[in-house]
């Protein structure tokens, strides 16, 4: 119950924070945070509950912004069904690399998801008549749907860019309490007890697999209409690096992890005015230290201090509170 | 005929320095089961150490190589004994994300110390040698000499030196090896060190010839992985033919496609070797650690 009441104190703030500034560019900030946020929330799906990494998942971040400029003005969709029709592309796509992948493990998944992504790249990049390559695509600001507004101004965009990134935690969590979210998470601690009790592995996987990089299209897409120009970048290690930084400095393998992260990486450089290689040094030496010291992430620290602050509260619920670990 | 003659002179540059550099990546592996994704930023400062130690101190192209490696040597010992010598024990992912980040912070070092222009670097080894038709500039002949040594050196110090045992006995069975006595971190500092040092002096060796960018790192370590995926991760013999064999195709994959598309195939064999024969075209099925 606490929980709720914590998580609804948190949702208001986030809706009445933009009201504090005047400068849309902080508004902005906010949108980048909550775009880069479902980005890294689809990551956290892979290596929170696949339990493998994945080195080339700003592919699917990168195809889904791409898909959806080009369907929208090849073919005169607007922008938002367009980014429809690209998701589910590149769920396809994500669902045919997944099922070759996806029996490969460790170091091998590592590098033949980073293979993949390199292939798109340079074929986007290779592909100057279709793509513009690496002069840039530009993206011309659509209206937000349903209304007349377009997508760019910061508040309506940033509620909009925040509503959706709410559906897509509903929408995990709603997956991961369903009985395949289960038998994912059944792989995660020990795929051989999971197979001996009847879950496919292998297809449980890909399902995952090909959830998540529907949800980085998504993500794709909106940061897209954001930026207003696509180069073959949003395809590289780079961009994945950043997602990898949220997820494993926010908590993997928890719920809300990934956005933590994508709040420090965001947010929080844009107020100590570094330039982008200070910051990527910055961002390097914190994950460093995250990974020798607090390798569970902040996620995991807040869900000790909680725990702390309930015992010394009430001391004899700590054997109820120990047992509810590792969820969420 | 002089146009093939070419094709093997380029491919031989090419693919000695994909081998010196992935047997660093492919010692790491078999011995410390790591995947080391800051090998290229270590290749990256062969080149710039170089750049620098000429520039602000005025060192020739040896004596700053040799500094280099020492520099570097030292380096790698430091990030072994606090950042990957703690993590090897636990979950692989740790250390995989130990050296990720390591090879963003010394990227970004040198994006910030030395910006991204293409820097040059002087070698004293000027001029062509004339075979017939075909040229090869001293410089490329120096790199697959000393480059052709360092293998064979390689090889023998593997095969015949006491370390090189010791490294063989932790790679075939890291327990058994444990069990004898053998000091499994001591040998992991070493082979960590050796690894690095073989990236290094690729760079060095190469960097007058491309001259250095701070990216260059970034491309090489998708190249060293192909590589040693090709021949099998962990096997040293295979990191040889799979360097060859990736340089001479690459050279006529850049003839016949073109420089854009010559990336795509390599990454296509990457991946049709790991969906096919993971354990690569010449390796061996390993043991899970």
């Amino acid at each position: 119950m606490k929980d709720r009441i914590l998580i609804f104190i948190a949702v208001v703030v986030l809706i009445l924070l933009p009201l504090l500034f005047s400068n849309p560019y902080y508004i902005n900030i906010l949108t980048q945070f909550a775009i880069f946020a479902v980005f890294a929330l689809s990551l956290n799906f892979i290596v929170g509950y696949i339990g493998e990494i994945s080195f080339g998942h700003a592919a699917y971040f990168g195809l889904g912004a791409y898909f959806t400029a080009l369907i929208s003005q090849n073919f005169g969709t607007s922008y938002w069904i367009s980014l429809i029709i690209a998701i589910m592309l590149t769920g396809l796509i994500g669902m045919f690399v997944g099922f070759l992948t996806l029996r490969l493990q460790g170091v091998y998944f590592a590098i033949i998801t980073l293979a993949f992504a390199e292939i798109f790249r340079l074929i986007i990049s290779n592909l100057p008549s279709i793509t513009r390559g690496a002069m840039g695509l530009s993206v011309p600001s659509p209206n937000i749907p349903f209304t007349n507004v377009t997508f760019g101004d910061p508040l309506m965009t940033y509620y909009f860019v925040f509503g959706l990134m709410l559906l897509v935690i509903l929408f995990i969590k709603y997956v991961l309490e369903t009985p395949f979210g289960k038998g994912v998470i059944a792989i995660r601690e020990g795929h051989l007890l999971a197979s001996s009790i009847g879950v496919n592995v292998v297809k449980y996987k890909v399902i995952t697999f090909t959830i998540s990089t529907m949800i980085a299209a998504l993500s794709g897409g909106l940061y897209g209409a954001f930026i207003g120009i696509l180069t073959p970048d949003l395809l590289s290690v780079h961009y994945t690096t950043e997602a990898l930084l949220m997820v494993v400095v926010g908590g993997i393998g928890y719920l809300l992890g990934p956005l933590y992260g994508a709040f420090i990486f965001t947010v929080i450089p844009e107020f100590l005015w570094m330039s982008p290689e200070v910051q990527l040094l910055v961002f390097g030496i914190i994950l460093l230290l995250a990974v020798l010291f607090m390798p569970r992430g902040i996620a995991y620290i807040l869900e000790q201090l909680k725990h702390k602050l309930e015992n010394v509260r009430q001391p004899k619920a700590k054997l109820e509170s120990n047992s509810e670990e590792m969820e969420g | 005929m002089e146009f093939v003659g070419q094709l093997l002179v380029n491919g031989s540059v090419i693919g000695v320095t994909y081998v010196v550099f992935a047997l660093g990546l492919t010692l790491i592996f078999g011995i410390l089961g790591l995947i080391n994704f800051a090998h290229g930023e270590f290749y990256m400062l062969g080149a710039y150490g170089s750049f620098v130690l000429q520039q602000q101190f005025g060192l020739g192209y040896i004596t700053s190589a040799i500094t280099t490696i020492i520099f570097v040597l030292l380096l790698a010992f430091i990030i072994e004994k606090y950042t990957i010598s703690p993590l090897i024990d636990t979950d692989h992912l740790n250390s995989l994300l130990a050296t990720f980040a390591i090879s963003i912070i010394i990227l970004n070092i040198i994006v910030i110390a030395y910006g991204n222009t293409p820097r040059q670097i002087e070698t004293p080894f000027t001029g062509v040698l004339a075979i017939g038709d075909v040229y090869i500039t001293y410089q490329r002949l120096i790199l697959i000499v000393v480059g052709v040594v360092i293998i064979l050196l390689l090889n023998l110090f593997i095969k015949r030196s006491k370390l090189g045992k010791l490294m063989r006995a932790v790679s075939q069975n890291r327990m058994g090896a444990m069990v004898t006595g053998i000091p499994i971190k001591r040998i992991y500092t070493a082979t960590f060190v050796l690894g690095i040092g073989l990236a290094t002096i690729s760079g060095i060796l190469i960097g007058p010839i491309t001259y250095a960018t701070p990216t260059m790192g970034s491309s090489a370590i998708l190249k060293g992985f192909v590589v040693v995926i090709l021949g099998g991760l962990g096997s040293i013999p295979g990191a040889i033919i799979g360097g060859f064999l990736l340089g001479f195709g690459e050279t006529v994959a850049s003839v016949i496609l073109g420089n854009s598309w010559k990336d795509v195939v390599s990454y296509l064999i990457l991946i049709i070797v790991l969906l096919i024969k993971p354990e690569g075209i010449f390796g061996y099925k390993r043991r899970a650690q």
